[in-house]
């Protein structure tokens, strides 16, 4: 019966979709925000779960929510906002700060595909790692451009993301990195979104160079990534 | 007796809303975003740069995606005009919900299981193995360079 009226109203996956958002974001706050329980894992993983038991193919439920995915499209437009905010911080340090970008968003696609390549991935897998460390709305976008697969990319930056936020603070014990700046700048630039939510937590100047970091990251990669995959293939 | 809003009403009461919250007003500087409204009219004008990034991508045939060209000509307009706390704040409420707008593509891993299982081990090794090693680089890197800047300055100082 429920499957008939899901098929019948795709509006009502919309609709499930809203709920099962609203859950997750209760469901994380209740659970004090273990990493875990992260808003996006598990109203991805409940989502799944619902379209499996009511037997609905991905193609129907995404020509369904089409709209929350263009949404996606406009977040990304309004990282600019906080990119305009924080890019004061860049100008006190711009040399340094500047270098540190170049050299990371070549080494880091280069070093993830690299550890994947040498264990015999193909290439839409490597492709999709690629993009790791940028903001999962720039990622999409890349993947869909380069020819990879979009939510394998999502999933990989989302926990990528998780990875740097977990480390952090015990990479910063272990290598005596102490100043704030280069921080929230290296969290930032490997571990965007999610590991900028976390350094705020340390400090509002490592939250602030973290989320300059990110951005400045997604737009570069976002741009060069491309014309770098059809240069190499 | 009050006699009921005419059509014009509505439409001038509209277009004040509009111009109150418009980025082109100076003075929504000094005006608290205490109303709704005034940052969910934001929201259009990130559209609009998003279709014209969609168009831009289009007409000139780029491989970069979309969205990040609409970002990009929003940041060059950010640049020219005063800052506004309405459209920070549209900007923060519309960010405060990117995980919900992830779901979409992200419940597309459900037809990827087969890639998941045969690239476990290299995806393993990726985004754990060389996520750390980038982190510790980048941090060790970007903590050297701002050392030596702030070497550099300090000589500079004792010279002068």
């Amino acid at each position: 019966m429920i499957h008939n009226l899901l098929h019948d109203f795709p509006i009502l996956l919309l609709l499930l979709t809203l709920v099962i958002y609203v859950v997750s974001l209760y469901i994380y706050q209740r659970s004090n925000k273990n990493v875990l329980l992260l808003p996006v894992v598990s109203a991805i993983a409940l989502v799944i779960s619902a379209l499996l038991v009511f037997d609905i193919e991905y193609g129907t439920y995404f020509e369904s929510v089409e709209v929350i995915h263009f949404l996606l499209g406009t977040a990304t437009v309004a990282l600019a906002v906080p990119l305009r905010n924080n890019f004061h911080l860049i100008r006190e340090h711009a040399f340094p700060l500047t270098i540190s970008l170049s050299v990371m968003a070549i080494v880091t696609p280069v070093l993830s595909v690299f550890a994947a390549w040498i264990l015999g991935s193909d290439i839409a897998v490597l492709l999709s790692l690629a993009p790791k460390s940028i903001s999962t709305p720039f990622a999409i976008g890349v993947a869909e451009e380069i020819g990879a697969y979009p939510p394998l990319v999502a999933a990989i930056v989302i926990v990528t993301g998780a990875v740097v936020a977990v480390v952090s603070s015990s990479v910063f014990k272990v290598f005596s990195i102490d100043n704030p700046i280069a921080q929230g700048f290296s969290m930032g630039l490997v571990g965007h979104g999610i590991a900028t939510a976390t350094a705020f937590e340390m400090s509002v100047k490592t939250g602030a160079f973290s989320a300059l970091a990110m951005g400045l990251m997604g737009l570069s990669t976002s741009t060069l990534l491309p014309y770098f995959v059809a240069w190499l293939v | 007796m009050k006699s009921p809003p005419t059509i014009v009403d509505t439409i001038k009461r509209a277009a004040t809303l509009i111009y109150d919250a418009s980025w082109m007003f100076d003075a929504a500087d000094d005006v608290k975003p205490t109303s709704t409204m005034k940052f969910i009219l934001y929201i259009p004008l990130f559209i609009v740069f998003q279709l014209i990034g969609n168009w831009l991508k289009v007409f000139w045939d780029l491989p970069i995606p979309g969205a990040t060209i609409g970002m990009s000509l929003l940041l060059l307009l950010l640049f020219i005009i005063p800052s506004n706390k309405n459209l920070t704040a549209s900007a923060q409420k519309l960010l405060l919900h990117l995980p919900l707008f992830f779901i979409p593509a992200g419940v597309g891993i459900m037809n990827y299981t087969d890639v998941l299982k045969q690239d476990s081990l290299a995806l393993f090794a990726s985004v754990f193995g060389a996520t750390i090693l980038c982190f510790i680089s980048a941090a060790l890197f970007t903590q050297r360079l701002l050392k030596s800047e702030d070497d550099a300055d300090k000589i500079c100082e004792s010279k002068t």
